[in-house]
């Protein structure tokens, strides 16, 4: 039995040699087959296609921080109503209240980011 | 109705009362100091949360002699056990509360000392308790996982509330490390067993978990049991994960420490004896040579004792040299861990009536004991144990209550804490552990010396002031009822002891719902 | 059977406590004189229960049985209760622990200088927790009168006692706190496998061939090692208190750094509760046990009187060598115990009565001279006879006394205890006697050392005694000179109980 165990990994085992081959597989076969013509305009740094200014290691806000946070917040939020919608006729009443404590509950957390002025950016 | 209002409705909910108060009130907290203006004061909102955990322990004894309810498919269940931590855990916040506004409001303080925002230091209070609310009601491995981290985030945060002092901080940032990887531990023990039963209740878990032992997984047993115990001493602070107390309790504002020391530490004990009574009890060796035997009593166990004898040994040792008496009350407080434990390493059929009782006396002398180091540490400005010096002369009465809140933590009659002990000595001997016991007796005795270190302070030496302590009266009614608590309870101990009994069938633990 | 009386005289103290609590600090004199009194009503109640006590009853009596409280289990419930009784055995224990408590408060009065209130409160509640160590029947309630002595004595030594007081406070309660550590195991373990606290009932359960717990078998059996085991651990806790050498050290910064009351209580009283303990718990509870290793007792007992008689005999303080007297003395009361029989038992009690009341009138004498002196060493006194004539003449009594002097309690506790041992194991009674003559030599060296010679300038304008202080040191003289010249007094009580507890082996 001990055996059925550690061979439930040979799944696991599988996957992760696959996942470090299909990379070092693809980059080595691109490498090959490539043409090589290095030129200093290939070599900047990819911003949307926007000329580069300055140095790549400038310190950023810690604001931008809290921004993620919050966009986080609500996208978890989106995540989390959708499936409600559309299961929401089995679920009935109960979780539509459910659902509305749960946006009160983040509404009370933007209140939140707003009276500590995460929403203004000095 | 059941169309209607859908399938979660079916559940009782109102059992959840107790817990829907505390997160109401905290919610409203929150608000309320959001609408607040700045500079008011904050003193209103604790004594808003003191009345929500009033009313939340009145639910809870609402929620009493109901039997077992489940709700959430048996991953929540509201049973006798739950109810009476619950009801710990109440007093101990209402407790601190009522220390933290005469700690946030005390005047004289230097600028780095001072709590910046009262408000979040009263919710985030609240939540932490409603944190330990759910690690002690929960049946599944995720919901106590979620209770523990809402209890550890919380408590993190509080730990560092005195923004601008340099020790809180240092104590905030150890405390969050280890508290991750104590939480990364805890989590590793459960994959083991899911991976080993496929379910995260701990119901299901307990009959799989018997048919993986008997399938040849021991040793994957034994190593998910170590694990989570491992991670979960980290809120008792014993040994292994005890090495946080010391810089977390000094840096800590005085009431949560004393926040941490009592509500924390009971919080764990909860989820430990439930974790692992719950999940291992049917781990059994039916193959073994005389006969069958339950794993978890004769050889996990074992271990758990173990290292309950090394956290008193550590604790008891270590706190010989402080000369800080927050720190102090820390390695004092691994040391009571250690005891706490010896009825869950012992396991005979009164573990939870002694941990219970023990829970209750340490929660009355501890709180009483930080309230008075609370105060006079404040009013002296060091936290050394010299602070204590001549206290008898300038407030007797506090010298007193401190006196007997100590003698009861060095377990000497007539006190709560010695009859506690008693009662832990009774089950370590009646199944023949001698050594556990004569290792607690031998380590109570080194006690005495610290202990009784500030009774020296306090009686024989003379302070640099003889000028009367003021005592607030939410101190005061702190002390007092401490006090009251710590020697009634030693002279009628059958008091609380059929007040348990009577009103919390605590066997209930691993009964199933509806009976 | 409804007696209250055993109730009253335990906590009789306690009334004192209730009213110095109401009396401010500053009113010096209302505060002696009531902790005075407080030691008085004790005395005279322990007098009443004496002339009540009937002489020829072995068992308990004055028996008070109350319900304190019971520990709930699943189908049983563990009662403890609140027991009283006195024995033949505990009630000379009684009155001498009455006499003493007495003694100390006046001595508290002479040589306490300073608060007072919380002087008395505390040796009101050390005497409450001295009269409960006697009269309880039941292992918890021995235990809790047991640690009402030590915390207690505790802040004697601390708060009144000379200049190393602290230090010898700390070492007084690691120690004692140890000693009681150690006996809580026993309780709880003996508790645990007989289910019952009461003295006769665990008796009857670990000595009664015919008892459940003694047949192989049974569903309780207490085996042998277990009793062994017990046996030793409650030894060593009654070691400590004793102390038995190399138990001892403790004592000795105890006596010469406590308050005089302390030392009186903690000479007089306390040291004796480990000697009754060995008496009642050891020999009462495991007397096969106790048979078998009375060599052992012996040999401690030789150790601890020879040990203590060197030790004295070069001391150069009078404290100290009071202190060394105490342990050789403990020793005579082991070489009681180790016999085995009746006479030895007498011996080891009447030993108990009498050292408790030797050694406090002499630490008294020793706090007399030294308050007048500033100084205990015996090369800075001499000739003080002199100039303080009724002291030193007392003293000198004493010293006789101490030494076995026939006509007073000295000479017939250890007449007895030697006699009871002779019987047994000659050899070691006869190493024993050894002790005596040096326990003479030592006490007269320091005595005449102190009282004759010749006289210092600076000692020849001493004051003799002061009636207050005359009284107590009269009054406990009488007593030792009443037991010495008509020990019945002591014996008659004491016969009746003593049969019982004389292991009879194959009977």
């Amino acid at each position: 039995m001990a055996d059925l165990y550690s061979n439930n990994y040979l799944i696991v085992a599988i996957f992760f040699i696959l996942g470090l081959a299909l990379p070092i597989g693809a980059l080595t076969a691109g490498r090959f087959l490539r043409p090589n013509n290095p030129i200093a305009e290939k070599r900047t740094t990819y911003e949307s296609g926007m000329e580069p200014i300055g140095g790549s290691w400038v310190q950023f806000n810690v604001k931008y921080y809290i921004y993620a946070l919050l966009f986080v917040v609500f996208d978890v939020e989106t995540i989390f109503l959708y499936p409600w919608a559309v299961a929401y006729d089995q679920l009935g009443l109960f979780a539509l209240v459910e659902m509305l404590i749960f946006v009160t509950l983040l509404v009370i957390g933007l209140i939140y980011a707003w009276k500590k002025k995460v929403l203004e950016w000095d | 109705m059941e169309s209607r209002w859908g399938p979660l409705a079916q559940y009782d909910w109102s059992v959840m009362a107790p817990e829907f108060t505390i997160l109401i009130v905290a919610t409203l907290i929150s608000v309320i100091d959001l609408l607040m203006p700045n500079h008011s004061n904050r003193r209103p909102l604790a004594w808003l949360g003191i009345v929500g955990s009033l009313l939340a322990g009145w639910f809870v004894l609402q929620n009493t002699g109901h039997g077992v309810v489940e709700i959430l498919n048996g991953s929540y269940r509201v049973d006798a056990f739950g109810n009476v931590f619950k009801l710990i855990f109440l007093a101990g916040t209402i407790f601190t509360l009522l220390m933290s506004i005469n700690y946030l409001n005390r005047g004289g303080v230097k600028e780095e000392e001072k709590v910046v925002d009262h408000g979040e230091f009263y919710y985030l209070t609240l939540t932490a308790l409603l944190g330990s609310m759910i690690m002690s009601s929960s049946a599944d491995a995720i919901t106590l996982f979620v209770g523990l981290e809402l209890l550890s985030i919380s408590s993190y945060i509080l730990v560092g509330t005195r923004k601008k002092h340099l020790l809180s901080n240092e104590s905030a940032f150890k405390y969050v490390v280890s508290g991750s990887i104590a939480s990364a531990t805890v989590l590793y023990g459960i994959s083991f067993l899911y991976g080993l039963t496929g379910t995260t209740n701990l119901f299901e878990m307990a009959d799989r978990l018997g048919q993986a032992y008997m399938a040849g997984n021991a040793l994957l047993i034994y190593i998910a049991f170590f694990l989570t115990f491992v991670g979960l001493s980290f809120k008792i602070s014993s040994v292994p994960y005890h090495m946080w107390a010391p810089d977390v309790y000094q840096g800590a504002p005085t009431p949560i420490t004393a926040f941490l020391s009592v509500v924390s530490k009971a919080a764990g004990f909860a989820l430990i004896i439930r974790f692992f009574i719950t999940a291992f009890r049917s781990v059994v060796d039916y193959n073994a040579a005389n006969g069958p035997h339950s794993v978890l009593i004769s050889e996990l166990l074992l271990v758990v004792g173990i290292l309950a004898a090394i956290s008193m040994i550590v604790g008891n040792t270590l706190a010989l040299r402080q000369t800080n008496i927050k720190r102090m009350m820390a390695y004092s407080s691994i040391a009571q861990a250690g005891y706490i434990l010896v009825p869950f390493a012992t396991l005979t059929s009164l573990i939870f009536e002694q941990t219970v009782f023990y829970l209750i006396a340490y929660l009355l002398m501890n709180m009483g004991a930080f309230a008075i180091i609370m105060i006079v540490t404040g009013d002296r400005e060091t936290e050394d144990i010299r602070s204590f010096a001549g206290l008898y002369h300038r407030a007797p009465f506090l010298a007193i209550a401190m006196t007997f809140f100590l003698l009861s933590l060095a377990g000497i009659p007539i006190s709560a804490g010695f009859f506690g002990k008693f009662y832990i000595f009774m089950s370590s001997l009646v199944m023949g552990n001698y050594w556990l016991a004569g290792i607690m007796i031998a380590t109570s005795v080194v006690s005495y010396y610290y202990y009784f270190g500030i009774i020296r302070q306090m009686y024989m030496r003379p302070g640099e002031t003889e000028a009367p302590l003021r005592v607030p009266a939410g101190i005061a009614v702190i002390v007092l009822i401490a006090f009251i608590g710590t020697v009634g309870v030693g002279i009628v101990p059958d008091s609380v002891l059929n007040f348990i009994h009577a009103n919390f069938p605590l066997m209930d633990l691993i009964e199933a719902a509806g009976q | 059977m409804d007696s209250i009386l055993l109730t009253l005289l335990t906590f009789s103290p306690l009334l004192g406590l209730i009213l110095l609590i109401f009396i401010p600090r500053t009113q010096t004199g209302a505060l002696k004189l009531i902790g005075v009194l407080s030691s008085v009503l004790p005395l005279i109640l322990a007098f009443v229960v004496y002339g009540a006590f009937d002489l020829k009853q072995a068992g308990l009596q004055f028996v008070e049985k109350l319900e304190w409280f019971s520990i709930p289990a699943e189908q049983v419930q563990f009662p403890i209760n609140y027991e009283l009784g006195v024995d033949g055995l505990s009630m000379p224990l009684v009155v001498l622990t009455a006499i003493i408590g007495f003694f100390a408060a006046i001595a508290g009065t002479i040589f306490v200088d300073k608060r007072w209130k919380e002087f008395y409160i505390l040796f009101t509640i050390m005497l409450t927790g001295m009269l409960g160590v006697f009269t309880s029947q039941n292992l918890f309630l021995f235990f809790i009168f047991f640690e009402m002595t030590l915390i207690p004595m505790f802040f004697v030594m601390g708060i009144w006692g000379f200049k190393d007081r602290e230090k010898a406070a700390m070492k007084f309660l690691l120690y004692n706190g140890l000693g009681s550590a150690i006996m809580l195991i026993v309780f709880v373990a003996i508790f645990m496998s007989v289910w019952t606290l009461n003295f006769t009932e665990i008796k009857t359960a670990f000595t009664d061939p015919g008892s459940p717990f003694n047949t192989q078998g049974s569903p309780v059996f207490i085996g042998e090692g277990l009793r062994y085991g017990l046996f030793i651990a409650l030894l060593v806790a009654f070691a400590i208190k004793m102390p038995i050498a190399p138990l001892h050290t403790w004592m000795i910064k105890a006596y010469t750094e406590s308050p005089t009351p302390a030392v009186l209580i903690s000479s007089g009283v306390l040291i004796k509760i480990g000697a009754y303990g060995l008496l009642r718990f050891n020999v009462g509870f495991f007397p096969e046990v106790a048979h078998q290793l009375a060599g052992l007792l012996a040999v401690l007992g030789v150790i601890n009187i020879i040990y203590g008689c060197l030790l004295a005999l070069v001391q150069n303080r009078l404290k100290l060598v009071l202190a060394y007297s105490s342990i050789s003395h403990m020793g005579i009361i082991l070489l009681g115990v180790a016999a085995m029989n009746e006479v030895g038992f007498q011996g080891a009690v009447f030993q108990m009565v009498s050292h408790g009341l030797i050694a406090a009138l002499m630490f008294f004498i020793v706090s007399v001279i030294f308050e007048r002196t500033s100084t205990d060493r015996l090369d800075d006194l001499g000739g003080i006879a002199k100039s303080m004539p009724f002291v030193s003449g007392i003293f000198l009594t004493a010293a006789m006394a101490s030494a076995g002097l026939p006509g007073m309690s000295g000479f017939i506790s250890e007449f007895t205890a030697f006699l009871g041992l002779f019987k047994e194991m000659p050899i070691i009674a006869a190493i024993g006697t050894l002790g005596i003559i040096l326990t003479a030599v030592y006490l007269l060296r320091a005595v005449l050392n102190t009282t004759f010679g010749p006289t210092s300038d600076r000692w020849t304008v001493l004051a003799d005694a002061q009636p207050l202080e005359v009284l107590p040191m009269v009054l406990v003289l009488g007593f030792i000179v009443l037991i010495g010249v008509y020990p019945s007094v002591l014996s008659e009580p004491l016969q009746a109980t003593l049969q019982n507890i004389v292991p009879r082996i194959g009977g």
